[in-house]
């Protein structure tokens, strides 16, 4: 390439004083505005004359270079790291323990992958089975000679953390006030599987946003969880691969409601990384953040799709039982705040698609009017 | 003052030149990202004197960093700073022949004066860049199609040589 380039540069330097008067001028104000080496300002002019002698029907022609010329203008302050991972480390110290979350957050999400697997194990084991699980029903697991090592750890993990086992039972997925005010109406010392999704659904959350922490050794590391899509996609944002293997006892085919779930967070790039790519401008990330945003809110309306059938689903089945009206009148209650809470979510969503339709609008009448006004000149 | 084993050897290491000051700081990669992504935005709002701070202290700390060079450059390049400029992109280039950022800004400043090093470094540019991830790699590929535009045409008009 660098060979052609010589011989049309060399074509190019003979004829450069071919173009002169007002025509000339013209075309300094446009390359001064693209801020072309006076090298390739002189070489267009050659052009200008030689092809056509016409300079607006020159500088259409070369319309998408000028633009292209205009939208990256010399001396663009950039950070490109070099694509060699070690190059671009190179002189820094490496990072290691980056994130400050709690280790054992990484063995609680592994305890609560296999209760969500095994649910229905924990509750026929239950003391009520009534969809609930008491700290009294763990404690029985843990030392359940029949249940696996994994079902066994799993329970033994949230008997050990006390602080982990409130979380659970106050896990509501709810924020604000009315989030505070369910929580505490929900701390009764037991969860049911909704609680269990909710909680995974923020430890996944977390992780992506912090960074994986290291595992401490004061404790025995538990065993992989049993892979299901989002535990993949929290090894692969922790730069490791598994294998499916694993098969749990309660391990079967997942139903379409079930295997509707949040999208890839782990394969997106985070808020994060759309804040710091240099090669996005500032329209771009805004546009990015937003496209995010309403990933995220998805991934969330999923979720409370999956809690609203899972609850219905309860409600049907509780119907037809006698004596349970007072349960019975708590998941009347449950399904709608789900419904009221799916509701808001919609609208979020809706305003979001409007917002990113807006912006979007804005900023192609801000490139036409640039364009405009560069055709003016 | 007590200074632990570990930092007195560091600090011996780097008086040796055998490690960077980010690196006995324990500034990682990232960290310098983050600084690097403030002063691009201070340079994106034409606050050059501001931007030049941050990345005169990235490449004091680590004057191994490519990527700091080439951006230190472009913002002594806004500021007037040619040679200096020039200076750092060479540096940066040393480290990383394919910076395009340093390959495309080096390239335009010898066209300028009239050096026709200038266009091999804007066609490694593009070489290093061939995606145009970078504006600095799309802007290469658009002065090389400028270039070869104009030349095209220019090899046009020119009467054919005799056979």
């Amino acid at each position: 390439m660098s060979t052609e380039l010589g011989k049309a540069m060399g074509a190019v330097k003979g004829g450069l004083d071919i173009l002169v008067g007002p025509m000339g001028a013209l075309f300094d104000v446009a390359a001064n505005t693209l801020k072309l080496p006076p090298m390739l300002t002189n070489a267009a002019k050659a052009v200008v004359g030689a092809a056509t002698g016409n300079v607006v029907m020159a500088a259409s022609g070369a319309a998408g270079v000028a633009q292209e010329l205009f939208s990256n203008p010399p001396a663009r302050t950039e950070y490109v790291r070099s694509r060699n991972p070690e190059a671009a480390a190179a002189g820094y110290a490496k990072a290691e323990g980056r994130s400050h979350l709690d280790p054992e957050l990484v063995g609680y999400l592994e305890a609560l992958r296999t209760v969500e697997q095994n649910f229905g194990w924990f509750e026929r084991m239950s003391s009520t089975r009534d969809g609930n699980l008491s700290l009294g029903d763990l404690r029985s697991a843990a030392s359940n000679p029949q249940a696996s090592p994994e079902l066994r750890k799993a329970a033994q993990f949230l008997v050990d953390n006390p602080g982990y086992f409130e979380r659970l039972d106050g896990s509501m997925g709810l924020g604000g006030p009315v989030g505070e005010a369910m929580r505490n109406l929900v701390d009764d010392d037991r969860f049911n599987l909704g609680s269990v999704r909710s909680e995974i659904f923020k430890v996944v959350e977390d992780l992506a946003r912090y960074g994986r922490p290291e595992r401490t050794g004061s404790r025995p590391a538990a065993p992989e969880p049993m892979p299901t899509k989002e535990t993949r996609e929290v090894k692969e944002t922790g730069g490791k691969k598994e294998t499916e293997e694993a098969e749990g006892p309660e391990r079967k085919p997942r139903t379409p409601s079930s295997s509707r779930r949040q999208p890839a967070r782990g394969k997106e790039p985070g808020a994060k990384d759309l804040i710091n790519d240099p090669r996005m401008s500032i329209e771009e990330k805004v546009q990015a953040m937003l496209m995010a945003l309403t990933k995220d809110l998805d991934g969330e309306l999923l979720k409370v799709m999956d809690e609203l059938a899972i609850a219905q689903g309860e409600r049907v089945g509780m119907a037809t039982q006698k004596g349970k009206e007072k349960e019975l009148a708590d998941k009347d209650r449950n399904i709608e705040f789900l419904q009221l809470r799916l509701q808001k979510l919609v609208e979020r969503r809706k305003m979001m698609f409007d917002l990113m339709s807006n912006m979007s609008a804005k900023f192609n009448e801000m490139a036409k009017t640039a364009l405009s006004n560069l055709r003016s000149a | 003052m007590q200074i632990d084993i570990e930092t007195v050897a560091q600090l011996h290491a780097f008086a040796r030149g055998e490690m960077t000051w980010a690196e006995v700081e324990g500034m990682t990669a990232e960290e310098a990202r983050e600084i690097a992504r403030v002063g691009c935005e201070l340079s994106a709002a034409g606050r050059y004197e501001e931007a030049r701070i941050l990345f005169e202290g990235l490449v004091e700390g680590n004057p191994k960093d490519a990527a700091s060079r080439a951006a230190l450059g472009t913002v002594y390049q806004n500021l007037g700073r040619a040679e200096e400029a020039l200076e750092e992109y060479s540096e940066a280039l040393e480290l990383d022949p394919d910076q395009p950022v340093a390959l495309v800004n080096r390239g335009e400043l010898y066209l300028k004066e009239g050096n026709p090093q200038g266009l091999t470094d804007v066609a490694r540019a593009v070489e290093a860049d061939p995606e145009g991830e970078t504006s600095a790699g799309r802007r290469a590929r658009a002065l090389v199609q400028a270039m070869a535009l104009v030349a095209h045409e220019r090899l046009k008009a020119a009467p054919a040589l005799p056979v």
